[in-house]
């Protein structure tokens, strides 16, 4: 299994502007990598160039220790399963599978047997001999996948392969990638504009915004601490609402809504405007004993194990609470809630950065260290797998 | 029900007037006057039945045209189409520059027959000698390209294939700019060769493309008039009366419309054959 490097990796078409500004990540051997950002923001021009279907304009590109910058995309030992399936018309199923093989030096039987051990992984049997045309969308895309598995490559790339597919099939299918990839260990890199596709899948995930990387880390970790509104407000099945809030002294007020600052002060410091984020679900009902805020109800969805409910905050942002359990409430009644303060995510005004405290830098420091130490020791058993191939 | 049946036939009304006044009728007539002899005015005279048949096939002028247009289509569509995937093949590719050669290579589709035949005769011209310079330059010696009945045919293919060839590869470049790019990305990730590419993704993919063109070019070769007309007027003895010279000749020199007529229902008869024979394979997949 292989690790992809991305060292300060720029892009640009016409020379002045840049479609990708510096991207920088490693991608591990054997870790399931999403890339995930709205459309254009510059995702699947980062998987083309590792494939190799676009050239750098600058920084580095090195593919399992070795520099690929301009290596041709079959010899970067990788498969790629694009957006549209991409299955030759004219070819059965099996031919669509074993397309290519020949070039890897595999005999005809050879041919088959991995085609059929693939195929019953991806249970298409029975649909070896069809053409493309003949067989649902569900199929075709396992087709495509299969084409990825056979040649057995280290590294495979997936350009949002389930945005063609409807909501359960996506769902079926997204599961039985996840699987696959950990019976292979294969280094996966995945690209999506679906982020609960890209929270349910990834070992880490990059979020990319106008050819800019945003945040870098492990999904939940993103969830929970986002660097910025961006990554805040894409991050969740719902986005964190957000409101701008004004310090006044030792609150905070947003219209008639004031939240009295405690430890929280030391963080906003001098600041005189503010960025409130509170993700849906730490939004609750008040109870008797708390002093709740009311607001007017907009819009409730009842969905079974839990309550969606809208509601205006300040003069122009909806926010969106989610109460577990079912609320029948009307429509333009009134609503206490509650939101304790650790819950309460705040954000510079004018860099849309988070406001982190000292005990997260230390954490994120610790952190920092630690993924540097594991990159350390990767290198010296590198380092002593090579000097012992050396000795024998 | 009936009157909806009705309401749908009316709709039809319009379609089968112009295909009968244009279609059917012809064909009809055809098939009828090619049973018939005509007197010099180009009445009908007399019914013969199938005798105007029996005399084209056992006519030497008749059998020569045949052989000439069968030769001609021959040394021209295959060359002629293989020639244009080639450009094609060549100005598909996404550099800039190619923008300029698609340019060139389709320029002859605005050319007249007329207009390229008296180019191609300058080149022929034993006086101007065009071509001849060149031969003699690399150490043949000079031909009389139109004269002479064994290079004539030749030198007649040459310049049609020139002719078609702008609108042959206008269309199989379109044909191919229609082929999804990623099926490309796909086999380059795999590494596939480009000969391979050829044979399993593009030529299978262009079928239909290449059917069109193929079918087209048939057609122009066996229409072909105005450059074998213009370049040999009639040519060296008969080798270069192809099917359309002497449906002509015979029409409007020697008013014979009969075996004319035969001529014609002979034509379409086989290209009618041949069409059901193609289409009826499935050539879409």
């Amino acid at each position: 299994m292989k690790r992809v490097e991305l060292k300060e990796v720029r892009k640009s078409y016409d020379r002045r502007t840049d479609v990708l500004s510096g991207i920088d990540v490693t991608i591990e051997p054997g870790e399931f990598f999403v890339l995930v950002g709205p459309s254009g923001c510059g995702k699947s021009t980062i998987l083309r160039i590792i494939a190799g279907l676009e050239n750098v304009t600058g920084g580095e590109l090195r593919i399992g220790g070795k520099r690929a910058n301009h290596l041709l995309p079959s010899q970067r030992d990788l498969s790629m399963v694009f957006q549209n399936y991409v299955l030759y018309p004219h070819l059965t199923v099996q031919e669509n599978i074993t397309f290519g093989l020949h070039v890897k030096r595999l005999s005809k039987a050879e041919q088959k047997q991995r085609c059929l051990e693939t195929a019953e992984i991806l249970g298409l049997t029975d649909y070896l001999k069809r053409k493309p045309k003949e067989i649902s969308r569900g199929h075709r895309q396992r087709v495509a996948l299969a084409r990825a598995i056979v040649t057995h490559a280290p590294i495979c790339l997936m350009d949002e392969p389930l945005s063609n597919l409807e909501a359960k099939l996506r769902t079926k299918i997204r599961s039985e990638i996840r699987g696959i990839q950990q019976k292979l260990g294969m280094t996966m890199i995945y690209v999506t504009n679906d982020q609960t596709e890209a929270m349910t899948v990834a070992d880490r995930l990059m979020i990319l915004n106008s050819g800019e990387v945003q945040q870098i880390g492990k999904p939940l970790h993103i969830y929970n601490y986002p660097v910025n509104t961006f990554v805040a407000s894409f991050i969740g099945a719902r986005p964190m609402n957000l409101i701008e809030a004004e310090v006044n002294g030792s609150s905070l007020i947003v219209d008639e809504w004031t939240v009295p600052m405690s430890d929280m002060i030391d963080l906003i410091g001098k600041r005189k405007r503010v960025m409130i984020g509170v993700r849906p679900e730490n939004i609750r009902a008040a109870r008797q004993d708390e002093p709740g805020f009311d607001v007017t109800v907009a819009n409730v969805e009842v969905q079974g194990t839990e309550t969606l409910i809208t509601f205006h905050m300040g003069s122009s942002d909806q926010w969106i609470a989610r109460l577990a359990g079912q609320w029948n409430l009307e429509v333009g009644k009134s609503l206490s809630i509650y939101i304790e303060d650790q819950h309460l995510c705040f954000f510079d005004t004018s860099s849309s950065q988070r406001i982190i405290s000292h005990a997260e830098k230390l954490a994120n420091f610790r952190g920092d260290l630690s993924g540097e130490y594991t990159a350390y020791r990767n290198k010296v058993e590198g380092l002593e797998q090579a000097v012992g191939r050396v000795n024998v | 029900m009936y009157s909806l049946m009705k309401a749908g036939f009316l709709y039809l009304v319009p379609s089968f007037m112009l295909f009968t006044v244009f279609l059917f009728y012809k064909t009809v007539r055809t098939a009828y006057l090619s049973k018939y002899i005509t007197d010099m005015q180009g009445t009908l005279a007399t019914f013969v039945d199938i005798e105007n048949f029996t005399y084209l096939f056992t006519s030497p002028a008749f059998l020569t045209s045949a052989k000439a247009t069968v030769l001609f289509v021959l040394y021209t569509v295959p060359i002629g189409v293989i020639l244009a995937l080639c450009l094609a093949l060549f100005a598909n590719s996404k550099l800039r520059e190619n923008r300029f050669f698609r340019k060139l290579f389709s320029s002859t589709i605005g050319m007249s027959v007329v207009a390229s035949s008296v180019i191609w005769m300058f080149m022929y011209n034993p006086t101007i000698e065009v071509i001849n310079y060149f031969l003699i330059a690399i150490g043949y010696s000079e031909i009389q390209w139109l004269l002479d009945p064994s290079t004539a045919l030749i030198a007649v293919s040459i310049g049609s294939i020139w002719m078609n060839i702008g609108f042959c590869f206008f269309i199989l470049l379109g044909g191919l700019q229609n082929i999804d790019s990623q099926l490309y990305e796909s086999a380059s990730i795999a590494g596939v060769s480009g000969a391979y590419k050829l044979r399993k993704i593009i030529i299978p993919m262009l079928l239909p493309t290449l059917f069109f063109v193929i079918t087209v070019s048939f057609i122009n070769a066996f229409q072909a008039f105005g450059q074998i007309e213009i370049l040999t007027k009639d040519g060296p003895i008969e080798s270069m009366t192809t099917f359309v010279d002497s449906i002509y000749k015979d029409t409007f020199i020697n008013y014979n419309i009969g075996s004319e007529s035969a001529i014609l229902f002979f034509c379409i008869f086989i290209v009618t054959i041949a069409q059901f024979k193609f289409v009826a394979r499935k050539l879409y997949y």
